[in-house]
Parts: C-alpha cells; sequence; structure tokens
C-alpha cells in the first residue's frame, strides 16, 4: 500500500523500443515486415500483465483471441494480402462497445457477465483494418461520471500520479494509451468523457461530429449527444482512427452521409504549412471562469502564442450561454439515461434477482445492479423528466441558444480554444461526495456536446497538482490539455491546427512514469 | 434553495424502480436538491423566441442528399377484428 503523496511505484517491466510506438508506426513496421504483429501484441500483453495491477485500465484481457488475430495478419502479410491501416496495432475498447464473445457490462454490476453474440461497428471496422483487440477498458458506470471512481470495480489510477484520478468517464481507455500499453484506444464522448481523460492523462482525445461515426454497438447513454472517438499519443493517430471509424452506416440513422475527407492529409498540412489564414477563437468567458488554475492558464496562453507562431490570427469572441452548458447537461443527459437505463431490468441481461412477483424482480434486479451514481441519475431524470418541473423543455431550448452561440462565433473565426479542464487534475476520493463540484469539472467540454461539434484535447504542457484546501500534501506534476472545438464536420481543420501545434511543442513526448519505468 | 421531500424521492425511486433505504432516501435528497438548485440556474435564460434543439434536425440537416436508412418498413394494416381480440 502507498501513501498518499509518495512516489510512484517502481514497475518491474523493461520497455521495449516497441512500445513507444504509435498506431501509424507500428501499422507501418508490420506492413513492411519489420516487425510481426504477433511480436507487438506479446509485447502489449507483457506490459499490461506489469502495467495494468497498478493502474486498473483493463476490465478484461483476451490473450488468446489477441494472440489469434496477431497470427492471422501475420498469415496475410505472409501470403501477400494487402493489410489495412491498422494492420498489427494493439488496441482496446472502453466497455460500452459491443465486442463479441467478450464480456461487455458498462461497468456495472446489472451487466455484469453479458457476453454479446456478435461485434458492434467499432469492434468490427477496427477487426477490418487490422487492429489487434487486446480487451476491454474500465469506464464509471454507463459512462456517468468524470473521474472512473463510479464503479463497482476498482477505480482507474492516473500513469501521472496514481493517488490521481485518470478522469472520466473513458478513463480506462485514456490510462492504457498514456502507459504505453497499447498504441490507442476507443471511447465515448457524451459531455466531456473522452477530451477531459485525454487532458488529464497528456493524450490526444478526439470528439468527432454527431453522426460523424455511427453508435451502433455503443451501448446509449445520451443517445442524442453519445459519440465514438479516438485516444492516441498524437494527432496523426488520431487522424488515422478516425479515418477507419467516419462514415454512413445504416444501422445508425443519424451517421451522417457527408463523404469522409482526407483526415491525415489534413494533419500533414498542419505539420508542413502552419496555420496562416486560420482565425481562432478564444471566448472571454472560459478565462473569466472562478476557479480556473494559473498554472492551466498559463499553459493555455503558452499554446496560444504556438498558434499564433504558427500563423493563426486570435480574435476575441464570445459564448453568451456557456456558463449555462453544464445545468443543461445534466438536465438532458439525466432524462436520456434514464430512459436509455428503463430495458435493464434483469430480464434480458445480466443480473437476476428473484423476487415475490415480476415487478419485484425487476427493481431487486435494479436495485442491486445499479451503484449509487446511476441510481442518483436515475432520480435526477425521472424528476427532470416530469412535465410540471419544466427542467427538461427548458433545457432544450437552452441547447438550442448554446448552439446558435456556437454558430455565430464561428461565422467570425474557424475554430474555438480554450482549456480542457479548470484544473490540471484532482485526487481519488476528492469529489466523490461533492457531485456539483465533479459535474463543473466539465465545463469546457460539454458546450461540443450540446451543439453537436467535434472537438479535441491535445497536450498543452504541466501543471502541480492543486493543493486542496491547503492541505500539505506533495503535489505532483500533471499534464494539461488544449481545447480545440470546430464547426460541424470540420474535423479536418481541427486536425490541422492540432497537428500545427504538435508539430511545434513536445509535449505529447512526455512519458508518465508509468510507462517509462 | 429547492425544497425535495424524503415523499419526493420515495416516489421518485418508485417510479425508476429501484428501492431506496433511508440512508439511500436522505442522500437522495441532499444530491437532488443541490442539483435542481442547478438547474434553477436556467430560469434566468429568456427561452421566450427559442424553439427545442433536436438533435435529429441537426443531423438531417447534414444529410446531403438523405437516404434511406436500414429500418424496414411498416406499412398499416387492418385492425384485428374486435371478435379476435383477446379477452
Amino acid at each position: 500500500m502507498r501513501a498518499a503523496g509518495s512516489p510512484a511505484i517502481m514497475i518491474e517491466v523493461d520497455p521495449t523500443p516497441q512500445s513507444a510506438w504509435t498506431a501509424w508506426q507500428t501499422a507501418d513496421a508490420v506492413r513492411r515486415g519489420e516487425v510481426s504483429a504477433l511480436a507487438m501484441t506479446q509485447a502489449a500483453l507483457a506490459r499490461i500483465a506489469a502495467v495494468d495491477p497498478h493502474l486498473h485500465a483493463w476490465t478484461l484481457v483476451d490473450e488468446p483471441g489477441a494472440l489469434a488475430a496477431a497470427r492471422e495478419i501475420d498469415a496475410a502479410r505472409a501470403r501477400g494480402a494487402s493489410l489495412g491501416p491498422l494492420a498489427g496495432v494493439p488496441t482496446g475498447l472502453k466497455d460500452n462497445f459491443v465486442t463479441a464473445g467478450l464480456e461487455t457490462n458498462c461497468g456495472s454490476r446489472i451487466l455484469q457477465g453479458w457476453v454479446p453474440q456478435e461485434d458492434g461497428f467499432h469492434a468490427a471496422r477496427l477487426r477490418a483494418a487490422g487492429a489487434v483487440i487486446l480487451g476491454k477498458l474500465a469506464l464509471d458506470e454507463f459512462g456517468m461520471g468524470s473521474s472512473n471512481e463510479n464503479t463497482p470495480f476498482a477505480a482507474v489510477r492516473n500513469p501521472w500520479a496514481l493517488d490521481f484520478v485518470p478522469g472520466g468517464s473513458s478513463g480506462g481507455s485514456a490510462a492504457a494509451v498514456a502507459s504505453h500499453t497499447i498504441c490507442f484506444s476507443l471511447g465515448s464522448d457524451s459531455g466531456g468523457s473522452i477530451r477531459q481523460p485525454a487532458s488529464l492523462c497528456g493524450i490526444v482525445g478526439l470528439k468527432p461530429t454527431y453522426g460523424r461515426v455511427s453508435r451502433s454497438g455503443l451501448i446509449a447513454f445520451v443517445s442524442t449527444l453519445d459519440q465514438a472517438g479516438p485516444f492516441t499519443r498524437d494527432v496523426r493517430d488520431a487522424a488515422l482512427v478516425l479515418g477507419c471509424l467516419a462514415g454512413h452506416d445504416p444501422l445508425d440513422m443519424n451517421t451522417i452521409r457527408a463523404p469522409v475527407p482526407d483526415y491525415l492529409a489534413a494533419v500533414a498540412r498542419g505539420q508542413a504549412d502552419g496555420l496562416a489564414g486560420l482565425r481562432i477563437g478564444v471566448h472571454h468567458e472560459a478565462l473569466a471562469l472562478p476557479g480556473l488554475d494559473p498554472a492551466v492558464r498559463a499553459c493555455f496562453e503558452a499554446a496560444l502564442a504556438v498558434l499564433i507562431a504558427a500563423g493563426a490570427e486570435l480574435l476575441d469572441v464570445s459564448l453568451p450561454h456557456f456558463r449555462h452548458a453544464v445545468p443543461t447537461y445534466y438536465a438532458l443527459a439525466s432524462a436520456l439515461a434514464t430512459s436509455n437505463l428503463a430495458r435493464f431490468d434483469g430480464t434480458r441481461y445480466g443480473l437476476q434477482v428473484t423476487g415475490e412477483d415480476f415487478a419485484r424482480s425487476c427493481t431487486a434486479a435494479r436495485s442491486q445492479g445499479f451503484g449509487e451514481e446511476v441510481k442518483r441519475r436515475l432520480l435526477l431524470g425521472t424528476h427532470v423528466m416530469q412535465a410540471r418541473s419544466g427542467h427538461y423543455e427548458r433545457a432544450t431550448r437552452v441547447q438550442t441558444l448554446i448552439a446558435r452561440d456556437y454558430a455565430a462565433a464561428f461565422e467570425r473565426c474557424d475554430l474555438l480554444a480554450s482549456p480542457t479542464t479548470r484544473l490540471p487534475g484532482f485526487r481519488l476520493g476528492e469529489r466523490v461526495h461533492d457531485p456539483v463540484a465533479m459535474y463543473l469539472s466539465d465545463i469546457f467540454v460539454v458546450g461540443a456536446n450540446l451543439a453537436g461539434l467535434p472537438a479535441i484535447s491535445v497536450p498543452a504542457g504541466f501543471a502541480p497538482a492543486t493543493d486542496p484546501d491547503g492541505a500539505d500534501m506533495a503535489r505532483p506534476r500533471l499534464p494539461v490539455g488544449l481545447h480545440l472545438v470546430a464547426p460541424l464536420l470540420a474535423e479536418a481543420t481541427l486536425l490541422r491546427v492540432a497537428a500545427a501545434h504538435e508539430a511545434c511543442t513536445a509535449w505529447h513526448l512526455e512519458v508518465p512514469p508509468e510507462a517509462a519505468r | 434553495m429547492a425544497v425535495i421531500t424524503d415523499e419526493d424521492i420515495e416516489a421518485l425511486a418508485r417510479l425508476c424502480r429501484v428501492d431506496l433505504d433511508a440512508e439511500g432516501i436522505a442522500r437522495g435528497r441532499s444530491y437532488l436538491e443541490a442539483i435542481v438548485d442547478l438547474l434553477e440556474t436556467l430560469q434566468a435564460v429568456d427561452i421566450s423566441k427559442v424553439h427545442p434543439f433536436v438533435a435529429a434536425d441537426l443531423v438531417a440537416a447534414l444529410h446531403d442528399p438523405p437516404g434511406p436508412t436500414a429500418l424496414r418498413e411498416e406499412p398499416p394494416g387492418p385492425c384485428v377484428p374486435p371478435a379476435a381480440r383477446p379477452s
């Protein structure tokens, strides 16, 4: 057991050079035959075995399945077949993505033991692209949380400081990539659940436009806001993975039919040509936010200086309803989650409890199967949907105003920039008894979900951990993210700017203690 | 400060089909009071000339051209005659 604030523990494993490879480097090496998919998979499995007992990022590791998939890729190469863009790249999926033959429980006891019969869209696309799925990654129960503490299983820890949260709800996906156990992972983002953990773990997290990537096979939390996206260690990988996932899917009627641009070309353009002619808006409401950590603000201003040096022009813009985004999100998200979770009653999936009659069996299964935070959200969602409260309808109208604010801002600029989070991170347990403070962690990121916009968080520096209540605790150095939001379907612009920023900085090359040892 | 009673929490718990003990009810009440206060901040927003935001509208606007989905057709058919309905 480690005392609070003590240094990170030693990991008794020598990281292979390949563990630092990105997805595109790995796929290139596998295609050229410089390394086998099997060797990459075995190395990744060894790192998981060594590192994950301290991080708890993985809920399930499918060693036999991963090794078999890797052997198939090597066999395909041996017979001269063309390999996909993610050939031999080890990966993992947040445990709310449906995967054939692999338990998918959404971090909830109510789905514990449920094994889907078929792959969802995301697992199928990744396998078709040649990726090797090693297993499933931890999350806040049903995606409800910002710290990965809302789980009946072990809470995920931040690879930069084990006493700190990795963010949420896709904390396992972020920690697994940050600790170099895999090259990339998939997460889902309904209210910042990709970008906030990416920021706290010092990696890249991309949420596409709502409808750019299918939701088929992503267990619904907030159907009108849910979107899948990648966690990666550089922007090029984010473009690579997005290119494999984007496009129309007949099984999700909300996917968009627009052609998929060449995202890798956008990255190359940002790296080579900079940002001349691009206008980046900074909304002053973000910088005026109470509680914005001065060190986070300093990192953000340094990132803006990088963008200016790359040729961008900065503009001051306004999002007048910015501060209303969090209550709007929680009204809508809780209502939709209550509706989506109504089907989990022990009759079709997971936990079954026998009561005196059918109704009492359902209630017993839900009472025993759902955790504390899920029950809270069910209460809130049920309250919000009561007509007399008026909260739901009001929230849908405020959502319109928030979307209009973004549309007005994008008439003046190409992109919006802000910090991803107010603080560099917080300790495990620090906010579990203060849900409002926990929810306000999402202030910079929920607006993009409410307006359906694409957004990305990229590494933008480090800051000492905030000292809660003046407590005399060690203040480790934690990552800080730069948050960029683009107009609908402008992922290419987003990636171009992120790549230009990355080309002028080295934050993405920093390695957390848990990966370096 | 929002006023939420234990009876409110018990009624909500029944609607969402979860059992709460006395401690759970107290925690639920404390939580809901805090969050409803947060939601009440939206009362300050003028929504008199605003329509509700519907994500499906947003996505439909991005479809060019709108296309068919994989959902099967459900053409309306004749009603089951009263005599054939289960009692």
